[in-house]
């Protein structure tokens, strides 16, 4: 079943966005386990949601209207994209790939040189 | 200048242009076949039609000299009659062979028919077109001869600028036929350029015959590297294939020619790569990953002295391979870092030759070298260790009537050469008449070959010899530098600008054994040069000799598929872009050397092509500014310099070796081009000599 397309709002106030931004919260904890069974990932919903939880820690301080109406945006379309499957397990896989040990930590240097490493072991 | 008119608008041209010069200066493009700006006129194809006021009849514009106040009309109906009429008698006899030609979709003459030619035909016979036979130029160039229009282009570019003069015309009207005359291939090292220059599909491809359609390829512009010259050439690709390699204008260095081995050597790329990291196993290599080769190579460089490590550059490694090479040596406390062009012993410069950026480069400049009025060489061969400025050397031969002399084994140029034996002594000596003739030149140039510096006490010899003797050319323009060093590596200029080739002789005889040796692309290491305990890694492109040596082989880009920096050997520094990936997990050469640094536990501040190409402008400030030929303001005071230390004598010069040539078949001189079929091909017809057999030829034509 195709996840309908949610048309774009704009926040009242403070107390509306964050109503807001709970709601799409809760829409991607919940879909958690459907996400691991639709794009048959190897992973355990614990590891999705806390993934979906640093994601959302990431923006915690943005206390711009404009900003977070545009950022609720980009989270439902990603929340579209991943739910009607017009990503792939590689795009999904994407936000993981750390946890994967894919990047090795032994190369995570403050300088940058991290990504350039597993860039360059990974290709 | 002189003013004309070109439909009425003026324009200002110098005197003794052709009409069609003016036209195009006035923006008004004139359809031709026969003319060509860097040939010389023929005006027998009749294309180029024009009305000139007071002229009884239509003239040719290409041959019509400008007269002030000309008046030259190019739109009306006697032209656009002249202009059908023209593509008429052409299209009478050329086949329509289009849907199966290699040169549909970039021909002149089909380009020109849909535009000035007639919309209908007035031809109803099917039979009764003029037929030729096909001839055998040799492994390179395809003929189809009922294609020919005879506007003689390849003739032309055969005789004055190739020199070959075997190419010509027999018969004349409808029997007239391109051909050389007997049975002969075009034995020329640029051959290929009479392809482009051929206005329908009359001279093709042979390597890569009827394998791609113009308009499937991908086109990217980059420059080329199987020589020191660095000519823009253009790379066409086909999803990951090169399909094949054209020459870009560039008039400080190629105009737009290249030669055979830029133009036909690519297919050495799809051949032997190196795709996968590789470990020795006994007598064997079995693929690993690139964690496991890195630990490897790192374990192995640390268990060398400092003193122990030593690294080769081959010719096609890049500035930013070379610096990276020389920041991780460096950090290993390791100085003894070496080009191939000094292999294969690994014996070092001579000292302060990689000092003076004056004394490792072509300081005439390749347009420069067409003034020349008196040259020596001592120790090249122009024509196989640099094509193309070997072509400015014929311009010089035949517009200035340059005298040439060289101290070198005997060898056959495309103008002519007085030999003065193979001994430095007739150098330091300067008695032959020739030196007399040198002397009182205007513009007398002094080539220096790389093939010397395999002896850096040659080397030093010769140089100081040059100086002394440049000393002595008091008539010489003022700027002028005499003395030149031609490079036939593309990573020679730049591996000196950034001073990794910097080991002196003296400090190369005094290092201990190698335990650690990295082959940067260097495939003519003397295996003797290296000691048998010595770990090897060699990285490059292709599995050739240097890989056979290693016991680490790791991948890395040929030249189309990377984005880097070279230095021609007048000091250009340009940049060669990427027209595919490299295959597999085979990576670009600065970032194998920067991850071999992070796992050997000194890493190199740059994780960036960007930072990279910082740390090239710091370390040699002409990067700085790519596509520009840097000025040697320098260039006189070090040559005052070293002339006043220079005390060539006779005796020491009588002691050295005789002088020898470098590259002996000019086909075959790199891991591509060694594994290039057409190259072996052209070996075999050119250098060799060999005749194909009666069924081959059958073929081949
Ligand atoms: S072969 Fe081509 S270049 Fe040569 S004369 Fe014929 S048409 Fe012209
Ligand atoms: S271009 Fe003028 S006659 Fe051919």
């Amino acid at each position: 079943m195709t996840l309908p397309s949610v048309t774009t709002a704009v926040s009242r106030d403070m107390a509306h966005a964050r109503q807001r931004v709970l709601s799409m919260y809760r829409d991607w904890l919940r879909s958690a386990p459907e996400i691991i069974k639709l794009h048959d990932l190897s992973l355990t919903t614990p590891m999705v949601r806390r993934r979906v939880r640093l994601e959302f820690e990431k923006k915690r301080q943005v206390r711009d209207l404009g900003v977070i109406d545009h950022l609720l945006f980009k989270g439902r379309t990603e929340y579209e994209e991943t739910m009607n499957m017009w990503k792939q397990n590689a795009h999904v896989m994407q936000y993981f790939n750390e946890e994967e040990g894919l990047a090795i930590p032994r190369y995570q240097r403050a300088d940058g040189s991290a990504s350039f490493m597993s860039k360059f072991l990974r290709k | 200048m002189v003013e004309v008119f070109v439909d009425g608008r003026p324009v200002q041209v110098p005197e003794g242009s052709a009409a069609i010069q003016a036209c195009e200066l006035a923006g008004v493009e004139i359809p031709r076949f026969c003319y060509h700006e860097r040939l010389a006129v023929a005006g027998n194809c009749r294309m180029c039609l024009v009305e000139v006021e007071r002229a009884p009849k239509p003239v040719a514009s290409c041959a019509m000299p400008v007269m002030p106040g000309m008046k030259i009309k190019t739109n009306t109906p006697l032209v656009h009659k002249a202009r059908e009429g023209v593509m008429e008698f052409l299209l009478a006899n050329h086949p329509l062979d289009c849907p199966v030609c290699d040169w549909g979709g970039e021909c002149d003459l089909q380009d020109q028919s849909m535009r000035f030619g007639s919309d209908r035909s007035r031809q109803h016979e099917p039979t009764g077109r003029r037929a030729v036979e096909n001839k055998n130029l040799g492994p390179l160039v395809k003929t189809s001869m009922n294609r020919c229009i005879q506007c003689t282009r390849c003739v032309r570019f055969a005789n004055e600028v190739a020199g070959a003069e075997e190419l010509g015309t027999t018969g004349r009207g409808n029997d007239m036929q391109i051909g050389t005359y007997i049975e002969k291939t075009l034995a020329t090292e640029m051959s290929g350029n009479v392809i482009d220059l051929c206005p329908v599909g009359a001279l093709t491809a042979k390597p890569y015959a009827f394998s791609y359609r113009a308009w499937e390829l991908k086109r990217t512009e980059s420059v080329d590297v199987m020589d020191a010259v660095g000519s823009a050439i253009r790379v066409d690709t086909r999803g990951t294939e090169v399909m094949r390699i054209s020459p870009r204008e560039n008039d400080d260095v190629n105009e737009e020619w290249i030669s055979d081995k830029t133009r036909f050597a690519f297919d050495g790329l799809k051949r032997q790569r190196l795709t996968h990291p590789l470990m020795r196993e006994g007598d064997r290599f079995v693929p690993c990953t690139w964690e496991a080769a890195l630990g490897r190579v790192a374990d192995a460089a640390r268990a060398a002295q400092p003193e122990e490590r030593i690294a080769v550059a081959g010719p096609f490694a890049d500035a930013e391979s070379l610096v990276a090479l020389k920041d991780l040596f460096n950090r290993w406390d390791s100085e003894h870092l070496f080009l191939e062009t000094n292999a294969p012993e690994l014996v070092g410069q001579p000292a302060g030759f990689a000092d003076l950026r004056a004394n490792y480069l072509f300081n005439a400049t390749i347009v420069g070298a067409e003034q020349a009025d008196a040259v020596l060489f001592v120790g090249t061969n122009p024509r196989h260790e640099a094509a193309i400025i070997n072509t400015r050397f014929r311009k010089a031969f035949l517009h200035n009537r340059c005298d040439f002399a060289a101290i070198s084994p005997e060898m056959t140029l495309n103008y002519d050469c007085v030999n003065l034996g193979d001994s430095l002594a007739a150098l330091t000596d300067a008695k032959h008449p020739f030196f007399e003739r040198l002397r009182a030149a205007k513009h007398p140039m002094i080539v220096l070959g790389s093939g010397l510096l395999e002896r850096p006490d040659a080397a030093q010899h010769a140089l100081h010899a040059a100086h002394a003797l440049a000393k002595t050319c008091t008539n010489a323009a003022p700027g002028w530098t005499a003395v030149n060093f031609l490079q036939r590596q593309a990573s020679a200029a730049a591996a000196f600008d950034l001073g990794f080739a910097a080991t002196t002789a003296a400090a190369a005889a005094k290092r201990p054994a190698a335990k650690f040796v990295y082959l940067l692309g260097a495939d003519e290491v003397a295996p003797a040069a290296l000691p048998a305990d010595a770990f090897v890694v060699y990285q490059g492109s292709h599995g050739d000799a240097g890989a056979a040596l290693a016991d680490v082989v790791l991948p890395g880009a040929a030249y189309t598929e990377k984005s880097a920096t070279y230095v021609n050997t007048e000091g250009r520094v340009q940049r060669v872009r990427a027209a595919l990936t490299p295959p597999l997990a085979a990576r670009d050469d600065w970032a194998i050397l920067r991850a071999l640094s992070e796992f050997a536990g000194t890493p190199l501040p740059y994780a960036s092509v960007q930072g990279v190409r910082a740390r090239l402008a710091e370390v040699a400030p002409s990067f700085a500014a790519p596509n520009v030929q840097a000025a040697q303001p320098t260039a006189l005071a070090v040559a005052a310099a070293v002339a006043a230390k220079a005390k060539p004598s006779k005796a020491k010069a009588k002691a050295l070796p005789a002088v020898t040539l470098p590259v002996t078949d000019f086909y075959l001189t790199d891991a591509i081009s060694r594994n290039s079929r057409t190259m072996a091909q052209c070996s075999r017809a050119f250098t060799h000599q060999i005749a194909e057999s009666a069924h081959e030829a059958h073929i081949a034509v």
